[in-house]
């Protein structure tokens, strides 16, 4: 058989498969295999499989995932992030639709922490949202604001979703964190600018909050937070300024969040860290399952040499970097309607970096631009992800067509924000150049 | 909820939920050994001579090989691995349980190949002794035996859970999760 035909036909059973509920992982697991036992020999095959599945597990470069997830669990469970939404809420409620920017504001510097977008959402529908209906804010954009900000988490470092992009593609951990950097400020801004706009144009949005905050309640408030600008400092500082690796600064942000959930819940009372460490090393599991299915079909795909013909297949549609971004845009925005972020980026990246690489497209630039499809697609009906976190977590308090229509505005604002990133790639590469030449 | 008609399926859900907590606690190791390491690397800050754990890099590799492989085959009882449902949802009940019967099968084998070639790296590494060299030659075969057994026990969940389609009293499910596992 063809070894060209066995790559496509294996292109083509993967998402027979995906739509079986085959999981993503063995989908693309059994496919690689079988592909390249029909199209490279049974040697090639066996040898694959001796060596991939240790190789991405056994690799303490890629330890830098489970510590961040890790960080992230614990931060949580810390409580920490009621009280950064209390300190931006007690900041910002001086300005007309105040809670909408706490939410924000919150989610940004919570995001600084986590790199879970539904465990953001979730975590600020179950704070924020009471308060919001309480204050008499508008249900449809409370609901929406806090969908949208969720997504910051795959944006601002720790990313888990940039971890698994740098593996899959084989990129610096540490260039595309920092890289982050700058596009998830500038995503946060453009959403408080979208509020502010919003809010003066139809004011009954956001009903003024009678209830008047002194400074030393704002400076108390304020003065709870800063274990999350230490974290913050030693995570980023540690891997910008290269003092060490993004694995060891990820075990030492998960140390940090660990020491603060012992400090916020007065030791091991609770029995709160068992579930953590579980929630954490099963959450590890499911993203390393997939990625080893997603490298075994990789390499099917380049054995058989479907990523040569398939590169120059697409590179004959979209022969500049603009017009390929562009198609690659639209294709994760139809894809993000119908598959989760991780196994959507792990399917889609073997057939498209090779074309990255071949249009001399830089893969950090790439690299942010997909991060933003994905922040996008986890508010995009009909299936985008965060979209059911934060309806799981109003507890009926609102429905599906409230959450679908709620962030309809932070979908057009986020489409502005992509169109930021593909016209000017530097917002996202300048500051890993920066790190290069330190 | 735990389902134990089969004598068998309970203990490969007792031995699942006890790689479980091991696989927890091996996160907890990585991220005291990274963290102190660090604090090592970066004594001389405050003047003090920097002193590195020796082998951390080889151990936390291998404690992420632990928190991985010995997690799966508890995220399969618990039905966590990812897969998209929308479609296979639409299909009416006896399309469902074929459906669900393909992707058990599915799963035994690819997990079933990566068991056989695991074991069988393992027990070479093991017979020729590797290790990675360092400042402490780092053994290499615990973690590659560690893998066998990992997609071992996920493989006999699986078959557990193709048996447990038509025929209930082998069904090895874990309904205890507590928390919802989230990744994106």
């Amino acid at each position: 058989m063809d070894p060209l035909f066995i790559g496509y036909l294996g292109a083509g059973l993967l998402f027979v498969f995906l739509a079986a509920g085959i999981p993503v992982a063995v989908a693309m697991g059994t496919i690689g295999i079988g592909g390249m036992l029909l199209g490279a020999g049974p040697l090639m095959t066996m040898g694959q499989l001796q060596v991939l599945p240790f190789w991405v597990v056994n690799n303490y470069a890629f330890a830098v995932l489970p510590m961040f997830v890790l960080m992230g669990v614990l931060a949580e469970t810390s409580g920490i992030t009621a009280q950064v939404f209390r300190a931006a809420d007690l900041w910002l409620r001086q300005f007309r639709g105040g809670l909408y920017q706490a939410v924000i504001v919150g989610s940004a510097v919570f995001a600084a922490i986590s790199g879970s977008t539904i465990v953001n959402a979730v975590v600020f529908t179950r704070i924020a949202f009471p308060q919001m209906i309480k204050f008499g804010y508008s249900k449809r954009l409370s609901i929406g604001t806090i969908a949208g900000s969720g997504s910051f988490a795959a944006m601002i470092p720790p990313s888990i979703t940039m971890v698994i992009y740098a593996i899959m593609t084989e990129q610096s951990v540490g260039q595309l964190l920092i890289a982050g950097v700058i596009p998830g400020i500038l995503t946060a801004a453009i959403y408080l600018f979208g509020i502010a706009v919003m809010v003066r144009f139809k004011p009954d949005l956001a009903p003024p909050i009678g209830v008047r905050v002194t400074w030393p309640e704002r400076w108390q408030a304020a003065g709870q937070v800063w274990p999350i600008l230490i974290l913050m400092l030693v995570v980023l500082g540690g891997i910008y300024s290269g003092l060490f690796p993004p694995s060891a600064a990820g075990a030492a942000g998960a140390f940090g969040a660990f020491c603060l959930a012992v400090f916020k819940k007065r030791g091991f009372g609770g029995g709160w860290l068992v579930p953590a460490l579980q929630d954490a090393a099963s959450i590890s599991c499911l993203i390393f399952v997939i990625l080893i299915g997603g490298l075994l079909i990789s390499r099917m795909l380049v054995v058989v040499g479907v990523i040569d013909d398939m590169v120059l297949q697409i590179t004959a549609i979209a022969s500049s970097p603009l017009s390929f971004m562009i198609l690659a845009s639209i294709l994760y925005l139809v894809l993000g309607c119908f598959l989760d972020t991780t196994s959507m980026m792990v399917v889609t990246l073997p057939f498209l970096f090779p074309v990255v690489v071949s249009l001399d497209i830089d893969p950090i630039w790439f690299g942010i631009v997909l991060v933003k499809l994905i922040e996008i697609s986890v508010v995009t009906p009909p299936v985008g992800i965060n979209l059911f976190a934060v309806l799981g977590a109003v507890d009926k308090q609102a429905t599906y067509k409230d959450v679908a229509f709620g962030v309809i505005p932070f979908i057009v604002l986020d489409l502005i924000v992509l169109a930021l990133l593909i016209l000017f790639p530097e917002l996202a590469t300048w500051l890993p150049q920066q790190m290069i030449s330190g | 909820m735990i389902e134990h008609r089969h004598r068998v399926g309970r203990w490969v859900l007792r031995v699942s939920r006890a790689c479980g907590f091991l696989s927890g606690t091996a996160l907890l190791l990585m991220m005291v050994a990274g963290a102190s390491d660090v604090i090592g690397t970066n004594l001389d800050i405050i003047g003090l001579p920097s002193s590195p754990v020796p082998a951390v890099f080889e151990f936390m590799a291998t404690m992420m090989v632990v928190t991985v492989f010995l997690a799966t085959a508890l995220a399969q009882a618990r039905r966590s691995h990812i897969r998209v449902e929308v479609i296979v949802d639409l299909l009416p009940p006896g399309g469902r349980k074929f459906m669900e019967l393909i992707q058990h099968l599915l799963s035994a084998v690819m997990w079933g190949l990566i068991a056989w070639f695991g074991w069988k790296a393992g027990f070479h590494s093991f017979a020729v002794g590797e290790f990675a060299p360092g400042l402490i030659n780092f053994p290499v075969w615990p973690s590659r035996l560690i893998l066998g057994f990992g997609a071992t026990l996920m493989t006999v969940q699986c078959l557990f859970d193709v048996a447990g389609v038509y025929l209930p009293k082998f069904r090895v499910t874990d309904e205890t999760a507590a928390h919802d596992l989230s990744i994106s």
